[in-house]
């Protein structure tokens, strides 16, 4: 079938705002994947195309882009999988962080966030000789949490964040509950204070739409609650 | 680094554990509030009827709580909002101490009203 | 711009990150990697990774051993291979205790599954040794060693694409990179540079490689120089979905999946009497393009073949419980229900058992006496130490960059205390500059994307699961044409930031000479052993062949290839029958 892909673009070193430019496709299979449109694009229409891009499966978390309004992973949506009026697609950016070029946004701020929860375990005693014991319920209890691929569709999709660009965002409570709620962690304390503060656990207004975003469809709002009632635990 | 982070707790915790037991005690005073009030007629809404119901201590003290819950509900609910947004500090100590004193104002006007049967 | 490091690690996959956590903070370490850390491709890696735990029944390392030594069609280093399969149990052990979330038995232990190839009592039965988090291990193994080196506060340098490395006289330098976001050329003085760099998967068509996986680590130490081991063992993996080569993990077979052909017929009982579907990948490949050539395979729609992975008898729950993720890439891709039907499947290339030849600590070797360079390391896939001689199992590899990457990090501690840096020599960018001048100077008549699919095309045809000399030699010729083309091709985007249209033609350059060495060493190996499988010479021949092949770059337009013994230790070579 014939498609019109409609793309933001943007290159600072020419543009002085962001454009739409449509770009018509032939031959599109309704199982090509929207990653795969871009690289057609970018291979025979557009070199100058930039985006992120690599496991091409939902894995590594490079391609998160908001197509026809919605953030997803432009590899795990198949154009059979969207509703197409007038034969287009419209592909931008994820919002609310920097724009770099094209489809490309600045992460970093994104990251800094992920990396004051202190993502990794904390344990109060050495470690014993062998494995520490966990039972498959205490284990299963993490999983969720931990197929997160920080792609970022959820904190930008929140409208908290977009108000307030130091919110730091469902992502990173993902990865707090992960840390808090592992049975072999000791310093639930010490990542509660991280994140029970104003920009913090508080301006999560349940909204779900990290919940809608998620490409690995992790409830990431029910998480979010057990934070909160962790916190309020602590207080009364 | 783009990030800055506040690091001190806040004491979100209580607020948004009162504003969800607030909002749950102030959904059945409000349903209450409409049977009685608003569709029941029989009720009855004259002054004299209306003076003879506030002399009942249950009745009033229901009203008290109504007051009280509602104004702390809203404002807590409305000064949420505000700190969903990114504002200067002077700004949102603005909007807080307004919030406060409006809440403070009509709390007092609400009593001193309910008392005053 | 100059930095300067102690060390700088390329790649922060498994093996970049577990020796980034090696190096003491008091030196300076920095990790390049031209996507961000936990984008690397170790995070696909789905079903489990191997440890002679004994956590579920009986297990030894020396089994362990065993079943790589044979896995590998006894081409691997078997002083390598007992390293690594001794080190597993603590390597797991260690990964636990920085949090890995594993599945546990019901007291409470790592949780562990069968793979193929691995088995107890030196081949008598399958054996439950892969240690999993579902069938995301991979992923949740990156994590916790991105988690870990955010604790040592490591330096990372985010998508910086490294263009070239500086050596001279035989002395590793440092390296060229490009920071991706502004194309400035960097250089990176340091005393120890070590590559973990991954694999190449994207040579050819149908690859479960990401799209990083563009060999670049192997074909930057081949054009500086260094030799590189085996290239011409390419695994492909059974079970690849159908045209995407998106993988499905032998997890899937392990859990007690069955490869079924168009009659229903469970094939793999005529190639692999006793462990059948769980044979190691190169025999189910091989068996699978068998069973399409003789007209068993399923037709689809469009014309082409694939057999069905059967995983409708296992139950709901249980493919919820550790097939979720698999399953849902065949709901996603493919349409299909797992539970209800069986997943389309085909062969696709997974995974590099050469590389840069490297000693059992990481030292890149320079020649055929094992004369390591000052300087370099290599761990991962980019590596061949050689552990999976000439076919790798399942699960060995993420062992592999726990255990190498981990005993190169700490080497690279030790050297880097009384090493001084090395002189940084004038026209360390050199290279670099020309390639991007030139590629921004071509017009673009010649398409990065025509190149790149002729040699896809090229080497899937002629250099994947079965081989032969003639088809292999046109082969070679049309890559060759393909490098002459690759300097005239060009860009459209002459912009300095972000400039993805011009890494790729790089890439693309890393690609070719990589599917060079790759064809020319498969054309030189006369016989048929593990992942390589010649129709002209079908049988593995230990007397002329049992040998490790190093190809080198020379001035002329044949490479030279010359050879290393095999270590041999307490397994000698036998027939290899499952």
């Amino acid at each position: 079938m014939e498609l019109t892909v409609r793309i933001q673009r943007y290159d600072p070193e020419k543009d002085s705002a962001p454009h739409f430019e449509n770009y018509k496709l032939e031959n599109v299979n309704k199982t090509d994947r929207i990653l795969d449109l871009l690289n057609r694009i970018k291979w025979e229409i557009d070199g100058g195309l930039t985006y992120r891009r690599s496991c091409t499966h939902g894995i590594c978390g490079s391609d998160a882009v908001k197509i026809n309004g919605r953030n997803r992973l432009a590899c795990s949506v198949l154009v059979q999988d969207l509703k197409i009026s007038k034969s287009t697609i419209q592909i931008e950016p994820i919002p609310a962080l920097p724009l770099e070029k094209d489809l490309l946004v600045d992460m970093s701020s994104f990251f800094e966030k992920y990396e004051i929860v202190k993502p990794y375990l904390i344990p109060k005693d050495a470690p014993p000789e062998r494995e520490r014991y966990q039972t498959n319920e205490d284990a299963e209890l993490l999983f969720e949490s931990a197929k997160c691929i920080q792609c970022g569709s959820c904190s930008t999709s929140c409208p908290s964040l977009w108000v307030n660009e130091n919110y730091i965002g469902p992502a990173a409570f993902l990865k707090a509950y992960r840390f808090i709620f592992d049975t072999r962690d000791d310093a639930t304390a010490e990542r509660l204070d991280l994140i029970d503060t104003t920009d913090g656990l508080w301006r999560c207004h349940t909204i779900f739409n990290c919940v809608e975003a998620c490409p690995k469809e992790i409830d990431i709002t029910w998480h979010i609650s057990q934070l909160k009632k962790a916190a309020l635990r602590r207080e009364i | 680094m783009a990030y800055k982070q506040v690091s001190s707790r806040s004491g979100g915790a209580l607020s948004w554990f009162l504003q969800r037991v607030t909002g749950i005690v102030l959904l059945f005073v409000m349903i209450g509030h409409y049977i009685l009030m608003h569709y029941n007629i029989d009720s009855g809404h004259t002054y004299d009827a209306v003076l003879s119901r506030m002399q009942n201590p249950f009745y009033k003290g229901l009203q008290m709580t109504f007051v009280v819950l509602g104004i702390y509900h809203g404002v807590n609910g409305t000064w949420s909002v505000v700190r969903d947004f990114d504002l200067n500090k002077s700004v949102s100590w603005t909007i807080y101490a307004l919030l406060v004193i409006s809440g403070v104002v009509f709390g007092l006007v609400g009593i001193t009203t309910l008392m005053s049967f | 711009m100059i930095h300067k490091y102690d060390v700088v690690i390329v790649g922060a996959g498994g093996a970049g990150l577990q020796a980034a956590i090696e190096i003491p903070t008091e030196s300076s370490c920095a990790v390049l990697t031209k996507v961000f850390p936990t984008r690397s491709h170790t995070g696909t890696a789905q079903g489990g990774v191997s440890a002679a735990l004994g956590n579920e029944e009986e297990d030894s390392w020396e089994w362990h051993a065993f079943d790589t030594v044979k896995g590998g069609d006894y081409l691997g280093d078997q002083d390598a291979i007992e390293t690594m399969c001794k080190d597993a149990i603590r390597a797991i052990i260690e990964l636990e205790h920085m949090g890995m979330p594993f599945n546990r038995t019901p007291e409470g232990k790592i949780a562990q599954r069968m793979f193929g190839g691995h088995t107890a009592n030196f081949g008598k039965k399958p054996v439950r040794r892969a240690c999993y988090s579902a069938d995301r291990t991979g992923h949740v193994m990156l994590q916790t060693l991105y988690e870990q080196c955010i604790k040592n506060d490591v330096t990372f340098f985010s998508e910086f694409h490294v263009m070239d490395l500086i050596i001279r006289d035989g002395v590793c330098r440092g390296l060229v990179a490009i920071e991706i976001k502004t194309g400035e050329i960097h250089i990176f003085h340091a005393k120890a540079v070590m590559f973990a760099t991954g694999g190449y998967g994207r040579v050819f068509q149908i690859t479960s490689n990401a799209m990083a996986g563009t060999g670049d680590g192997f074909e930057m130490a081949y054009r500086n120089g260094v030799p590189l081991e085996d290239m011409e063992f390419v695994q492909f993996h059974p079970t690849g979905l159908w045209k995407l080569g998106i993988l499905v993990s032998e997890a899937a077979r392990g859990e007690g999946g069955i490869l079924r052909n168009k009659d229903g017929e469970r094939f793999m009982e005529r190639y692999a009497p006793s462990i059948k579907d769980l044979a190691p990948r190169d025999m189910v490949s091989r068996a699978i393009f068998t069973e399409i050539k003789e007209g068993r395979g399923i037709e689809a729609p469009d014309g082409s073949f694939y057999v069905g992975l059967d995983l409708t008898h296992l139950g709901k729950e249980l493919i919820e419980e550790k097939l979720p993720e698999i399953t849902g890439f065949a709901k996603t891709y493919l349409g299909v229900d797992a539970n209800e039907e069986w997943i389309p499947v085909q062969p696709t290339t997974h995974y590099a058992m050469g590389g840069i030849p490297t000693t059992i600590d990481a030292e890149v070797i320079v020649d055929e006496n094992n004369t390591t360079m000052p300087g370099f390391y290599a761990a991962g896939e980019c590596a061949c130490v050689s552990v999976h001689g000439a076919n790798r199992l399942g699960t060995n590899s993420l062992l592999d960059i726990l255990v190498f990457g981990r005993r190169g990090g700490k080497k690279i501690a030790k050297f880097i205390v009384n090493a001084d840096y090395p002189e940084l020599p004038d026209d360390a960018s050199a290279w670099t500059h020309e390639t991007i001048e030139r590629i921004r100077n071509n017009d673009n008549n010649v398409k990065m994307i025509d190149v790149r699919s002729k040699m896809q095309k090229t080497m899937m045809d002629t250099c994947s699961v079965f081989r032969v000399e003639n088809t292999m030699k046109e082969g070679l010729q049309k890559i060759k044409e393909l490098q002459e083309k690759y300097l005239l091709v060009g860009i459209d985007d002459k912009s300095k930031g972000f400039n993805t249209d011009l890494l790729e033609v790089a890439e693309l350059g890393s690609l070719l000479n990589t599917a060079e060495t790759i064809i020319t060493c498969a054309i030189n190996r006369k016989e048929s052993r593990g992942a390589h499988s010649r129709d002209d010479y079908p049988k593995r021949d230990d007397t002329d062949w049992l040998k490790h092949s190093l190809i080198f770059a020379t001035t002329g337009s044949t490479p030279d290839i010359r050879y290393k013994p095999v270590i041999i230790k307490q397994f000698e070579p036998k027939e290899r029958v499952y």
